[in-house]
């Protein structure tokens, strides 16, 4: 029998938001409609095809103010379709107004996900020098130099969240100059 | 950064401007864009997701209140005391605005033929 669920891997919304919500309605076309989200991949369940247009907020929203979010989308058309950690996920009819239609608004969605990043790379980048000065220390003193890899794994892992939170910090800015380029 | 200081420097910006219009009548979400769209013969339209950041800044800033709650879903906003103030101050800076605009185009118009 044919599988009724299939998954999109996550590559980072920071860098292919607008190509993940073209696949996404692509796929819609084909009966393949998203249904939820983790950090690592998109679900997307077998349906009638149907001609959707998709669109991702990044929004801290409290949990008393969900309800009022979530259904001026729903008001406008914007059905919601899953959510995690602030990043949001709708879809509406081709004729459906865009949920940003203020430039103000659409940067403060980027810089909000932008200050996020950054904090994730700078707790990282402390992580890292710390884990280099402790090792120069014990490579001194108490820790052998047969306990070295402790030390390198820590310091690849540090390295692991520090790169991609830095390319996110920097695809964010250059989303943020598009808008300010382009707004009316 | 500069331009999110709009409200700071006792401006609003576009968006503002129109949902502050809307609210000298209490307006729930939905509402607020009808009447916006109403107001501008359809011309201005509003995206749940502005519409949502710029009632939570208004609402901090005290230039709108909370009038009703109706259960938790439907919020109902109305301009405040001090965003009336703000709000007829800019539309008059808009009015000088367009007066400015109003007499450069007579020119423009008087002038050569562009197209128009």
């Amino acid at each position: 029998m044919e599988s009724k669920v299939r998954y999109l891997w996550n590559w980072g919304l920071a860098f292919d938001e607008n190509r993940l919500l073209r696949k996404l309605e692509s796929m819609a076309k084909e009966g393949w409609m998203l249904d939820g989200m983790t950090t690592l991949r998109y679900r997307l369940v077998k349906d009638e095809p149907q001609d959707l247009k998709y669109a991702m907020d990044y929004k801290q929203v409290k949990p008393e103010e969900e309800a009022e979010y979530f259904s001026l989308f729903a008001e406008e058309g914007w059905k919601q379709i899953c959510s995690l950690q602030g990043i949001h996920f709708f879809c509406a009819n081709q004729d459906a107004v865009a949920i940003h239609t203020d430039w103000i608004t659409e940067m403060e969605k980027y810089s909000g996900y932008r200050q996020s990043s950054f904090r994730t790379m700078v707790i990282s980048a402390v992580c890292f020098v710390c884990v280099f000065m402790l090792g120069e220390i014990n490579a001194l003193s108490f820790l052998g130099r047969g306990e070295n890899w402790v030390i390198v794994i820590a310091l690849a892992a540090s390295a692991a969240i520090f790169t991609p939170s830095l390319m996110m910090v920097i695809a964010y800015k250059s989303y943020m100059r598009k808008i300010e380029a382009g707004k009316n | 950064m500069a331009r999110g200081k709009a409200l700071d420097d006792n401006q609003l910006t576009d968006s503002m401007y129109y949902i502050l219009l809307s609210l000298i009548e209490p307006l729930h979400g939905y509402g607020i864009k009808q009447k916006i769209s109403d107001l501008s013969n359809g011309e201005i339209e509003i995206g749940p997701a502005s519409l949502y950041t710029i009632l939570k800044k208004l609402a901090t800033r005290d230039l709108i209140v909370l009038v009703v709650e109706d259960g938790e879903r439907r919020k109902t906003y109305q301009i405040s005391a001090s965003g009336r103030v703000l709000l007829k101050r800019d539309i008059k800076r808009r009015i000088r605005m367009a007066e400015m605009g109003k007499n450069v185009l007579g020119e423009l118009q008087g002038g050569s033929d562009d197209g128009e």
